[in-house]
């Protein structure tokens, strides 16, 4: 093999480095886009065999959006093999505990089962904000399209923007129940039932 | 009798109870046939012993087998290849210079002095035909690749010719064992002998045309599976390519960094374009950045001398005749311009 072919099969297996803002987006769906460059699907030379995946940098996990309620409603079963070490943990729970967990099982739940699933989970980076180390930023060449626009908040649009839109109805104050409390957990929120198949012991209704 | 009733429904009871699964199997071996005795065993034994002992078998010449018959293998060989050869030239062509002066000394200790008893060796036939070869390759060659400067011509017709190759041809078609020679496995040098003289006497009985046509057959056809482009290599490739296009009068090449990926790993790739007069003419990838250049020199050259990567195919069917007449010789590298060359 001349070295003129050698290097044109160097360029073919080469890694790439992807880039993929999480957000506001949700890490459920964006898996399945993050799951396409992990495993090389994208390529022409993909084969379930063949180690041909990508980098994929994932920047802002912090600010990750999850659909609906679940936030609350979503439980992240663990156990540690010792008898009654069986735990359920909410989805903010483990959000507040390390904000990089929620993308990262994400994934690791949308990538096939396999060998190459721990292979490829190395070389998923997910970073909590936007500051990269720079060996890891000099690496980048691609950026993944996001799902969704980021919309921005009514607080953070300045007042001088803000003033000059026409307001056209006067609405009251509590126009819209309990509105006050959008975006952040209900305090006085009755503890919800967990979709699980199980409870935890000594909690039995019955 | 009660005892024997009372042993009989104790084992109907037994069976009943035990399950299917723990049933136990009585394992019976049959000997068929005679019985064999132990010095039979002992015997082969000993015989596997001696054989190891021994060590792996030499190997002899076929010929020194007793079904040989040198005139049929000579007679089907001429027909496999399907040449006719006059005046016992074959049986010459395979006579090596060793062989006579063994047959020589076995007749005179015989006492057999005969002045017309003279077996004829190979060394005017071979040097005939590797004169035959050598030049029929490089017309072969030229008449192929019209645009390739002569220094890779000649570095292709080396490669083609040489000893190891030549002597692979030989032992292929089957003419290994048809050697006449003292020594026994042959070397190297025997075999490529033996092969030119082989050329040498198909032009002697046939004309030079016919000897051409078994070179075009076994010696070009050889390249095939090979990659022509690894042997066209010059030293300094982008020196090579900056040269011609100040001997042709433009602007020198200009190299730039496309792209590149993963580069604080370690397996960055980088690709590097070639560009002149803000026209892009060839892209190259690599390791690092100057791979990348000699790789991108490499594809603009190859594209200009005719032989662009993946695309190029050689011909191995060029008509003798057409080959044998072009007389003319390639471009040298030191004085190669586009305006120089006839094709393209």
């Amino acid at each position: 093999m001349s070295s003129f072919r050698r290097a044109q099969q160097w360029a073919t297996f080469a890694r790439s480095w992807h880039l993929y803002d999480m957000k506001w987006q949700n890490p459920y769906e964006s898996a399945y886009v993050i799951k396409k460059y992990l495993s090389g699907l994208w390529k022409p030379i993909y084969h379930p065999l063949n180690n041909c995946g990508d980098h994929v940098v994932v920047i802002n996990s912090k600010e990750v959006a999850l659909p609906g309620d679940d936030w609350y409603r979503r439980a992240y079963f663990h156990h540690r093999r010792y008898a009654g070490s069986k735990s359920w943990t909410l989805a903010w729970e483990l959000h507040e505990a390390d904000n990089t967990l929620i993308v990262k099982k994400a994934v690791y739940f949308a990538l096939e089962k396999g060998l190459f699933r721990g292979n490829q989970m190395t070389r998923l980076h997910i970073f909590p904000d936007a500051n990269i180390p720079p060996e890891i930023a000099g690496n980048i060449t691609n950026q993944i399209r996001p799902l969704r626009p980021v919309p921005s908040k009514l607080e953070e649009v300045p007042d001088e923007v803000a003033s000059q839109c026409p307001q056209l109805f006067d609405l009251p104050a509590d126009f819209v129940e309990g509105s006050d409390l959008w975006g952040k957990p209900d305090p006085e929120r009755k503890a919800q039932p967990i979709r699980t198949p199980y409870k935890p012991k000594g909690q039995e209704p019955w | 009798m009660a005892t024997i009733r009372g042993c009989l429904a104790a084992s109907v009871l037994f069976r009943n109870s035990v399950k299917k699964s723990c049933v136990k199997y009585q394992v019976v071996r049959t000997v068929y046939g005679r019985k064999q005795s132990d010095e039979r065993a002992d015997m082969i034994r000993e015989l596997f012993k001696r054989k190891q002992e021994a060590g792996p078998e030499k190997k002899a010449h076929r010929g020194t087998y007793l079904d040989w018959n040198y005139k049929s293998e000579l007679f089907a060989f001429s027909k496999r290849i399907g040449e006719t050869f006059m005046n016992g030239s074959l049986e010459r062509a395979f006579t090596q210079r060793s062989y006579v002066l063994q047959q020589e000394a076995t007749q005179k200790d015989l006492g057999l002095d005969d002045p017309d008893r003279v077996l004829e060796d190979n060394r005017s036939l071979a040097e005939k035909g590797e004169e035959l070869s050598r030049d029929f390759v490089a017309r072969y060659l030229r008449t192929a690749l019209p645009c390739l400067p002569e220094e890779n011509i000649q570095s292709i017709r080396d490669h083609l010719l040489k000893p190891e190759s030549v002597a692979n041809i030989i032992s292929n078609i089957g003419a290994d064992e048809l050697i006449l020679t003292s020594e026994f496995p042959t070397e190297i040098q025997t075999r490529v002998s033996t092969f030119y003289a082989l050329i040498g006497a198909i032009e002697e009985s046939s004309g030079q045309e016919r000897g051409a046509l078994f070179v075009r057959d076994f010696i070009i056809a050889s390249l095939s599976g090979q990659d022509i482009n690894a042997l066209i290599m010059p030293e300094n490739k982008f020196e090579t390519l900056r040269e011609i296009f100040l001997r042709e009068g433009k602007e020198p090449p200009e190299p730039r960094l496309i792209s590149h990926v993963g580069i604080n790993t370690i397996i960055p790739s980088y690709r590097v374009g070639i560009y002149s007069e803000k026209k892009h003419i060839g892209t190259g990838d690599g390791e690092s950045v100057k791979d990348a250049l000699d790789n991108a020199s490499l594809s603009v050259l190859w594209k200009m001398w005719g032989v662009p990567d993946a695309v190029f195919q050689f011909p191995y069917q060029l008509d003798v005749g057409q080959v044998l007449s072009n007389n003319q010789t390639n471009v040298p590298g030191s004085e190669w311009t586009r305006e120089k060359i006839s094709c393209r």
